[in-house]
């Protein structure tokens, strides 16, 4: 009964335009705050529960990436851009980029600890759906 | 001059022939990247007037495994100088460890560096490139009072917001020469708070220098508030010295001298990509006093007022004046331009 609750919850809340969070299924946690999914993106936290996770970015131009840095990163390209270039000197590479919906799929689905980002139409059953980002 | 323009050669090449993207480095491969930065600049004082290629620099930096990473930096400081009022010029293409090392995460919470690396000191120090800093001009403080690079290891403790260093060095430093102090023992600990576009913090420590004949402790805190329109930074610090009679190289053996100073600095972004930074700065330092002055408590007040144009953040241009209240410091007028790739 919870399980049909929390699905007609789902089906109710959720909007064409939102994105979900989503992970391998080897991912440590069931639930992520914005906030550490905000410090996994940037690099500045690269295990959680001791276990390394791997976060993917779609590419700039696609609308799910602006949506997610604004909603979640809450950062805007300059910003971004600039953090990224200092993190260079500091040795270190923002995350991998995939160049469409269907390898970050791939790469959710086979990498052990990734996590990323879909439209909710593209979510399929052997990944981990940690949060909604609302449009 | 023919090496800066076979170098800009390069780099556009570089960024042409190769998946190079400005100011993120050169991936490698999966796991190493590559880069470096230049900056040059223009300094005029009462006394002189020169034209210098200050830094060449070129780091590789990459991922062992899920756990060990690892950055090497080498850098050439003051690589070619032309005194503009008598036509000699100095050049000096000599490249030293900046950093090297080998860093171990354990986990989220806590991570080992090992090797050379910038010393946990405050805020400034971390930042050591012209490139990303408001001013090319440093505030005294942060070449004064404590070593600026560490050979030793760094033990990271983090806990939500809060960062502790705990650093230790019990031996010489890789390539000495390129420190503010030759360092043959330092200790200390950084305590770090970070709160949303905020970050406070504090430093203890010790150290030892060799060739002067000094030990010292020092203490100080930070703090600095980053938003889009403007930054404020501020830093303090108190050291006591201590000469010894063995191996001290000054008259001053078997004394106890201090120094102390704090600065705060306000950067405001008037509009993209033009930047206003004010600085000022009190430094004190007894021994200097003593010598130049006959007293101890003479302070020195420092004022900088620059202009920082950043078309990209990885390129950046700046004027700056920097006036001080001492008559032995000449007041300073520089134009820089650095540039990481």
């Amino acid at each position: 009964m919870k399980k049909f609750t929390l699905v007609i919850f789902l089906i109710l809340t959720y909007s064409k335009a939102d994105i979900i969070i989503v992970a391998n299924e080897s991912f440590p946690l069931d639930r992520i705050e914005n906030e550490l999914v905000k410090k996994i993106f940037l690099r500045q936290q690269k295990f959680v529960d001791s276990q390394k996770v791997v976060p993917f970015n779609l590419s700039v131009s696609s609308n799910e990436r602006k949506s997610f840095e604004t909603k979640v990163l809450k950062m805007e390209q300059s910003s971004l851009k600039s953090y990224w270039i200092e993190s260079h000197y500091n040795g270190v590479r923002p995350p991998k980029q995939v160049n469409s919906i269907t390898a970050m799929k791939q790469y959710i689905l086979n990498i052990k600890g990734a996590i990323g980002y879909l439209p909710r139409d593209q979510i399929t059953t052997k990944m981990k759906q940690l949060t909604i980002v609302r449009e | 001059m023919r090496f800066f323009s076979s170098l800009i050669l390069f780099l556009l090449v570089c960024a042409n022939v190769m998946s190079y993207d400005f100011g993120y480095g050169y991936e490698v491969n999966d796991k190493i990247t590559a880069g470096g930065y230049i900056s040059t600049k223009y300094k005029n004082t009462s006394e002189k007037e020169e034209l210098e290629l200050d830094d060449i620099a070129f780091l590789i930096y990459g991922d062992l495994n899920d756990r060990f990473s690892f950055l090497f930096e080498l850098e050439s400081a003051g690589t070619y100088i032309h005194y503009l009022n008598n036509g000699h010029a100095e050049k000096n293409i000599d490249f030293q460890v900046e950093r090297a090392y080998l860093q171990y995460s354990h986990n989220e919470y806590v991570s080992l560096r090992v090797g050379k690396f910038l010393a946990q000191v405050g805020l400034w120090n971390l930042i050591p490139i012209v490139v990303f800093r408001e001013t090319s001009q440093k505030p005294r403080i942060t070449t004064e009072i404590f070593p600026r690079f560490t050979t030793g290891a760094n033990l990271s403790i983090k806990a939500n917001n809060l960062k502790w260093d705990l650093f230790v060095q019990h031996n010489d430093d890789i390539d000495k020469d390129y420190n503010n102090f030759y360092v043959k023992e330092h200790y200390g600990v950084k305590g770090s708070y970070k709160i949303d576009q905020n970050t406070f913090g504090g430093n203890i420590g010790w150290f030892r220098d060799d060739f002067l004949g000094m030990d010292s402790y020092y203490y100080g805190i930070h703090a600095k508030r980053n938003t889009n329109k403007y930054k404020l930074h501020s830093e303090g610090y108190i050291a006591s010295l201590n000469y010894d009679s063995s191996k001290s190289i000054n008259m001053y053996t078997n004394r106890n001298f201090e120094k102390k100073g704090i600065f705060v600095q306000a950067t405001y972004e008037y509009s993209h990509p033009l930047h206003f930074t004010y600085r000022y700065e009190m430094y004190n330092d007894e021994m200097e006093n003593l010598e130049f002055y006959n007293r101890m408590d003479k302070l020195e007040s420092i004022n900088l007022l620059g202009l920082n144009y950043r078309p990209m953040y990885n390129m950046s241009l700046k004027v700056e004046y920097q006036t001080s209240s001492l008559e032995k410091n000449d007041d300073i007028g520089v134009v820089s331009f650095s540039v990481l790739f």
